[in-house]
């Protein structure tokens, strides 16, 4: 996260009081975030509250013990206020009362990097909600549904007579519920898990009967997840589970339900427990909707090994061997299990790049080899500039990074300078590593494919290719034949109900390569495609490495002589291509097919996209003052015109190739 | 002391940081307060004052002047 206030202004007043109270401690108690929050959203800086808000939901609740949920309630409200939204829509069902949990979950989302509205289905009233056409559920049409059920809602007997039936008809229940939704309406499912209750009157004979109640929610469970694995094509994302009993089971069962606001107001968990659940809910929508992080960096001295390489040597590094060092192995442990689920391993280290690398190949407790790490990165270089390095090389956004590192100079530093970065704060204790590394849950994914447990290998190939390109570089002028050798070819596609969750995401996040900066959403992109008037060209980009997907979008619509840029975007990972000369030809091509005399377009300045300041002007555009007189001559925005009968040549780099009828005519 | 934590309490419950408490408010005059706000509130209040407030005397505070009042019998108690 983003340490809050970096690069703001210096604030005034009890604000700037709050934020010296927050900058004298690593992460901030929820209360000050809270307050510090609720201080912005007044100072009128709502990126500011937003922040905050968010930074609440990281900050360690068990200090400030009941603070937790009026907390994350008030930040929840600023975010409201602060950032609203009316989608991607969740709307939550379930059984007991749901309206905290429904309250939290756009702060959660957001934290996880997806911004959602929700709304909560009438009390007790999921099965009804998703059985009748006509229900609220279908009138709001969800993106995803979250089926906020309890171990209270399984039909099973203290003893089951027929255990196998009994627990196939509860699964069987469930997913026709399931089945119900996705042909009625296409949502997605977010489905909480049964909880396992505390208390079992059968005792440790539970064990031994093969029908016991407490065996075969265990059972629904375990058949659940298996089902919803079968449900949806390809990555089969349709339905995903919230592990509710393991996350009971990491506070504890008794924690997790408090019998007396059960009885009192139907909480069917304990109110305390509300924003962790809320918390895992969202990691698992933000998995749904493309937004989990893809990349661990670990910092090596005292994260990874005990000792500091450099004063230490190799032979007096704590790793493997007495308690110390096999509290550093059960870290590196875990490090390459999360690789073997996908997750691509760098390392970001302060050390001689040799030494580095020895250490892997020789020490005898190292359980990290070399070929497990996608991007080795160790050098004197501050660390903010080694991860945009190791982001650029591998071909990410700094957004799908998680740095860790048990210093908290480094981690400020990082905070402060790369706020994109997420950063698991390591506790003193190398005992504590890994659980804070388990506790993060931002890596959630939707599936597991057989090219998770290769991932890194094709991030290093990815590095492999960026090295080589800096190779060229630097043999001048031969740029061209290393494009062309790529093999690119780019594919126009239409922007229909296939590509628009794609769009909208691109359209939500894309900063670096985006001119117009507008954010629509997916029903106002779906309203804009709609209409003859517009014209939506969207292009995936494969090259002979990888296929890179959908990754341009270039909307523009017609005004008056004109076919005018609403949105043109790039996502990060395809910028220096070339691609933008392809769009500019098709985009150009598109409105001498419409009998237009020029395409217009404007840049708008932001924080982040002064990259493309200068495209158009690349392009051959010329800078005109805004047609319309009513347009303010804001200096952030400059206005430029192209003729379409003025010649234009693309620089042939990519082969484009159209998916699009629509667009045949214009490829021609 | 308890009036001031109790202060903070409401204001994070109802979004509202310029709310200042008076014994004699009641839910009336105060926007939001409904049943889910009123389980919440209590719920932060036990938390706060680690007490636990009987069920009996759920529903049926007068004021915030009665709440206060019962939350430093229930601490005196303690």
């Amino acid at each position: 996260m983003a340490r809050p206030g970096a690069g703001t202004d210096t604030p005034a007043g009890p604000l700037a009081a709050l934020v010296a109270r927050a900058a004298a401690t690593e992460l901030p108690s929820a209360q000050l975030c809270r307050e510090l929050a609720v201080a912005h959203e007044r100072a009128d800086d709502p990126d500011g509250a937003v922040r905050w808000a968010l930074a609440l939901t990281d900050a360690d609740a068990s200090a400030d013990a009941g603070a937790g949920l009026a907390a994350w309630s008030a930040a929840a409200g600023v975010l409201r206020r602060c950032l609203p939204r009316t989608r991607p829509l969740a709307r939550t069902v379930g059984s007991s009362t749901t309206s905290q949990l429904t309250a939290l979950l756009p702060l959660a989302a957001a934290r996880a990097g997806v911004a959602i509205e929700t709304y909560e289905g009438g009390y007790g009233q999921y099965r009804q909600e998703i059985l009748d056409p006509a229900s609220g559920l279908y009138q709001f049409r969800p993106d995803v549904v979250v089926l906020a059920v309890h171990a209270g809602d399984v039909a099973l007997p203290a003893i089951a007579d027929d255990p196998e039936g009994a627990v196939a008809a509860e699964v069987s229940r469930w997913t026709s519920l399931w089945d119900t939704v996705r042909a009625r309406s296409g949502a997605r499912i977010v489905q909480h898990g049964f909880a396992l209750p505390a208390e079992v009157a059968l005792g440790h004979l539970a064990l031994r009967t093969a029908g016991a109640r407490h065996q075969l929610l265990a059972r629904v469970n375990a058949e659940l997840g298996r089902a919803a694995s079968a449900v949806g094509v390809g990555g089969g994302d349709a339905v995903c589970l919230v592990d509710c009993d393991r996350l009971a089971a990491g506070v504890g069962r008794r924690t997790w339900f408090d019998p007396r606001y059960w009885h009192r107001a139907r909480q069917a968990v304990a109110l305390d427990c509300v924003p962790l659940l809320a918390r895992h809910t969202a990691a698992v929508i933000g998995a749904q909707l493309g937004a989990s992080r893809k990349c661990l960096v670990l910092d090596l001295d005292n994260t990874l090994w005990g000792g500091v390489l450099g004063e230490d040597g190799l032979a007096g590094l704590a790793l493997g061997e007495g308690p110390l060092g096999e509290a550093f192995a059960a870290v590196q442990d875990y490090a390459l299990e999360l690789s073997r689920r996908g997750v691509v391993l760098a390392i970001c280290s302060k050390n001689n790049e040799a030494d580095a690398r020895e250490a892997f190949e020789r020490h005898p407790g190292m359980r990290l080899r070399l070929s497990d790490i996608a991007m080795f990165s160790a050098s004197w270089d501050d660390k903010p500039t080694q991860l945009r390095r190791i982001a650029a090389t591998l071909g990410l956004g700094l957004d799908a990074l998680v740095f860790v590192d048990d210093n908290p100079a480094e981690r400020e530093a990082v905070r402060q300078l790369a706020g994109e970065v997420d950063v698991i704060a390591l506790p003193t204790d190398p005992h504590g590593y890994l659980r804070a590394l388990a506790d993060y849950p931002f890596f959630e994914a939707t599936a597991l494919t057989a090219e998770d447990a290769t991932r890194t290998a094709t991030y290093r190939a990815r590095a492999d290719l960026a090295a080589g390109l800096a190779a060229v570089r630097e043999s001048a002028g031969s740029l061209e034949d290393f494009h062309r050798g790529l093999a690119m070819t780019a594919t126009v596609v239409a922007l229909d109900e296939l590509t628009l969750p794609r769009v909208a995401q691109l359209v939500a996040r894309t900063n670096q390569f985006n001119l117009t900066g507008r954010r629509r959403d997916a029903d106002d992109l779906a309203a804009l495609a709609a209409r003859p008037t517009t014209a939506a060209i969207c292009v995936r980009l494969a090259d002979r490495f990888a296929d890179h997907g959908l990754v341009a979008v270039l909307i523009a619509v017609v005004d008056g002589d004109a076919l005018a840029v609403d949105t043109w975007l790039m996502s990060c990972r395809v910028i220096g291509r070339t691609l933008e000369d392809e769009l500019a030809g098709l985009l150009l091509a598109e409105a001498r097919r419409r009998g237009l005399a020029r395409v217009a377009g404007h840049y708008r300045a932001s924080a982040k996209n002064a990259l493309v300041a200068g495209l158009y002007e690349r392009l051959g555009f010329t800078r005109v003052l805004p047609a319309d007189a009513d347009v303010p001559r804001d200096a952030e925005v400059t206005w430029w015109s192209r003729r379409v009968d003025e010649p234009y040549a693309s620089r042939n780099l990519i082969r484009v190739v159209t998916a699009d009828h629509r667009m045949e005519e214009v490829l021609g | 002391m308890v009036q001031d934590q109790l202060q903070l309490i409401f204001r994070e419950i109802f979004s509202d940081d310029d709310l200042v408490l008076t014994d004699t408010m009641t839910a009336a005059d105060v926007a939001g307060w409904d049943s889910l706000a009123h389980i919440n509130l209590i719920y932060a209040v036990e938390r706060q004052f680690s007490i636990q407030i009987a069920d009996d005397r759920l529903a049926s505070f007068a004021s915030v002047g009665d709440l206060r009042q019962h939350i430093e019998e229930l601490r005196h108690a303690a």
